[in-house]
């Protein structure tokens, strides 16, 4: 009889144990490997988990990976590739597959957006000063110097030939619009190419990929900066298990005059920027599409940014001039976790 | 049905199953409380340049090769940069933070600022423009 009561107390006691260390390894979240930097002109964080035990070296190749693009899409480096083809007087030349793809892309949604978008900016960005990070450089120039500058637009003068690219007309490509919604394309494919159930985020200068849901099966929550708040203050959230989110707004880069404020983003039509909305957050499944959707809604205003939405299939938020907040259907479906 | 139960475990099985139970059970608690204080984390050149407690009340400056980039404040489970060498001066404007999720970044000085061990920010991350 006690060796039957020993024998059942000891299967008891390990069931116990059992079923308690179960329970407890699998309540533990998958640990994220979370690292932050400066690269690609802006700051970076990526947190990333995988089964693989591979995480730190995952991350590091994304590192890696941004100082690249940025080698190639940073227009104002003498080195960088983009530089190169903005001084190449209008010869062909053959570009990196990368900035091909991007420019290629760029100039498609140029057509898509009749022209609200446009890649080819670069000397009015650079008349503003706003291709600076130091506020002092930054200046309401004369309204020649500003016709003088849109002179030498036109996403039409941006010519492809096989791998090749030339520039017309003297333009000059600033991707500032979209290079970091690309960036974030290529990190997250980076990511699920190690491994496809991975889990974690890359977030570069506010565009955000998410490469995965928090712990396997959670929402990421993310918040929208208030453009009129301080730089942690949050207008709303969304919750997102996968795509891309970004923001557009006129409160980075900006100079007040008369009382009227100018900033980054620009409308090729005028040279000026334009004064629809104070800030603009789209979400998609492409971050180049999130990003690029962005500039082009703030110059085209909520007609045309409702139209272009039922198109693509962006879910947009809208803070307008007087700080309403406007958003789309598709955005509702992010609103709850 | 009770004297079947009594046959097989005694009073002593019994104070031995409760104390598993509870080793159990304390184990559970502790491995799900957070250890850490709440610290701040300060990276310069994407290194770590110094780890600060947010308990305590403190005025410091960074420097980077002997040339002095920011004076950075603690106070009351806060941290701020107070000051800074930077021409945009968003690290000044982005404040005081206190919660895991916030940041302060300064690009031109690559400074980047965030804490651990506190509480959870409203949100995991922030899109801004």
């Amino acid at each position: 009889m006690r060796k039957t009561r020993v024998v059942i107390l000891s299967i008891f006691t390990l069931a116990l144990v059992g079923v308690v260390l179960v329970t407890v390894i699998l309540k533990r979240p998958p640990q994220y490997y979370i690292q932050q930097g400066i690269a690609f002109g802006t700051d970076v964080k990526f947190a990333y988990a995988t089964k693989k035990r591979n995480a730190k070296i995952v991350v590091d190749a994304m590192f890696d990976e941004l100082k690249k693009l940025d080698n190639i899409f940073n227009p104002y480096r003498e080195k960088s590739e983009l530089y190169k083809l903005n001084h190449s007087n209008g010869k062909w030349m053959k570009v990196d597959p990368r900035l091909f793809n991007v420019l290629k892309y760029s100039t498609d949604f140029s057509k898509e957006t009749n022209g609200e978008f446009d890649p080819t900016l670069g000397k009015v960005v650079v008349l503003w000063g706003f291709n600076t990070d130091d506020p002092n450089k930054w200046r309401l120039p004369q309204p020649s110097e500003i016709s003088g500058a849109l002179k030498h637009t036109g996403y039409k003068y941006v010519e492809f030939k096989g791998n090749k690219v030339r520039l017309l007309n003297g333009v000059w490509i600033d991707l500032g619009a979209i290079a970091k919604g690309y960036a974030v394309d290529v990190l997250l494919k980076m990511a699920k190419m190690n491994d496809p159930s991975s889990s974690g985020y890359v977030d570069i200068g506010g565009d955000i990929g998410i490469i995965g849901p928090k712990y396997g099966n959670q929402p990421w929550k993310i918040g929208i900066r208030n453009p009129r708040g301080t730089i942690n203050d949050a207008i709303a959230h969304v919750y997102l298990y996968k795509g891309t989110i970004a923001t557009s707004g006129d409160y980075e880069r900006f100079i007040i005059k008369n009382g009227k404020r100018y900033y980054h983003i620009f409308d090729p039509k005028t040279g000026y920027s334009p004064n629809n909305f104070e800030s603009i957050t789209t979400i998609s499944t492409s971050g180049i599409l999130s990003d690029a959707f962005g500039t082009a809604a703030m110059v085209g205003g909520m007609e045309k940014t409702q139209k272009w939405s039922k198109g693509l299939g962006v879910a947009y938020l809208i803070v307008d001039e007087k700080g309403h907040v406007e958003t789309n259907s598709l955005w509702k479906n992010y609103e709850e976790p | 049905m009770r004297n079947l139960s009594s046959k097989i475990f005694s009073r002593t099985d019994f104070w031995f199953l409760t104390i598993v139970c509870a080793v159990l059970l304390s184990w559970i608690v502790i491995s799900n409380i957070s250890p850490h204080a709440s610290k701040a984390v300060i990276l310069v050149h994407g290194k770590i340049y110094k780890v600060v407690s947010l308990d305590k009340n403190a005025l410091f400056n960074i420097k980077w090769k002997d040339i002095h980039l920011m004076t950075v404040q603690t106070k009351n489970g806060s941290i701020r940069v107070k000051e800074s060498t930077c021409k945009n001066k968003i690290c000044v404007r982005t404040g005081w933070i206190s919660k895991d999720g916030q940041s302060i970044v300064c690009v031109p000085n690559r400074v980047i600022i965030y804490t651990k061990g506190a509480k959870q920010a409203p949100y995991d991350l922030m899109t801004y423009q």
